[in-house]
């Protein structure tokens, strides 16, 4: 699942100086604004067949949360 | 600022404070220096002495717009890039999202709704993940105003009925007074 989110983080940020890990904070590392973030977030659920509500797109700060959340996500689906 | 990685977004943000520090020294005759910068309970910087004067930033592209008043206040300023129709969707009603579909331009038209969305939730002091409390009617006298824009921009304050914008030039940031 890391990988599947890291791979798309990266294919929308393109910036080869960008390590992404667990901890890498989703706005401020990333250096992505509010739009941007909406724009990733539409790429997990295209990515994942998942809808993301606004109110957990909050508790999105570092990218392990939203690994976690897809994990969650997806073991429901199946 | 420390925080921001890219260098293009700390040139904006510190054009964006020095932008504060001309705004409230035109507007209110107000040095940055002397004024004290707390916080609002949501976590929105504003100055508290000798009077309480709110601000706030947005940059994207090659402008920052900076909002100043005595009354909380909220902008947001957009570069027309590519408008996604996820995106379009989850701000958009049913009817609005199918006239966006039909429409000539859809990045501006996109931008131009979204900088109204943005605005309302800086005005709030709220991030991204309460965007659905900006169908919630605003207080008696604060409302979302589309503000006149370069060519290739949308731009939005929030607050009470804002003055015209004024363009500064990069130039002129360099002799502000803090």
């Amino acid at each position: 699942m890391f990988e599947r989110v890291k791979r798309i983080i990266e294919d929308y940020v393109r910036r080869d100086d960008l390590q992404i890990t667990g901890d890498t904070d989703v706005l401020c590392d990333l250096g992505i604004n509010s739009l941007e973030l909406m724009e990733l977030v539409c790429a997990f659920e295209m990515e994942f067949n998942v809808d993301i509500p606004e109110k957990e797109i909050r508790r999105f700060l570092i990218v392990d949360d939203i690994v976690a959340y897809l994990e969650k996500e997806s073991a429901v689906a199946e | 600022m420390r925080r921001c990685r890219r260098a293009q977004d700390r040139a904006a943000m510190a054009a964006g404070e020095l932008l504060v520090a001309y705004a409230i020294d035109d507007a209110y005759g107000l040095r940055c220096r002397r004024a004290d910068r707390r916080m609002t309970s949501e976590g929105k910087p504003f100055f508290s002495r000798p009077d309480n004067v709110h601000f706030n930033i947005s940059h994207s592209g090659e402008y920052v717009l900076v909002g100043v008043d005595r009354a909380p206040v909220g902008v947001d300023i957009q570069c027309h890039t590519s408008a996604t129709e996820g995106v379009a969707r989850r701000i958009m009603s049913a009817d609005a999202f199918a006239s966006w579909k039909a429409s000539a331009d859809r990045a501006a038209a996109f931008f131009d709704r979204w900088v109204e969305k943005e605005c309302a939730l800086k005005w709030r002091g709220v991030g991204i993940g309460e965007l659905t409390q900006t169908d919630a009617p605003l207080p008696q006298g604060v409302s979302v105003f589309r503000l006149p824009a370069p060519e290739g921009y949308s731009a939005a304050v929030c607050g009470t009925p804002p003055t015209p914008p004024r363009l500064v030039p990069e130039d002129q940031l360099l002799n502000v007074s803090c």
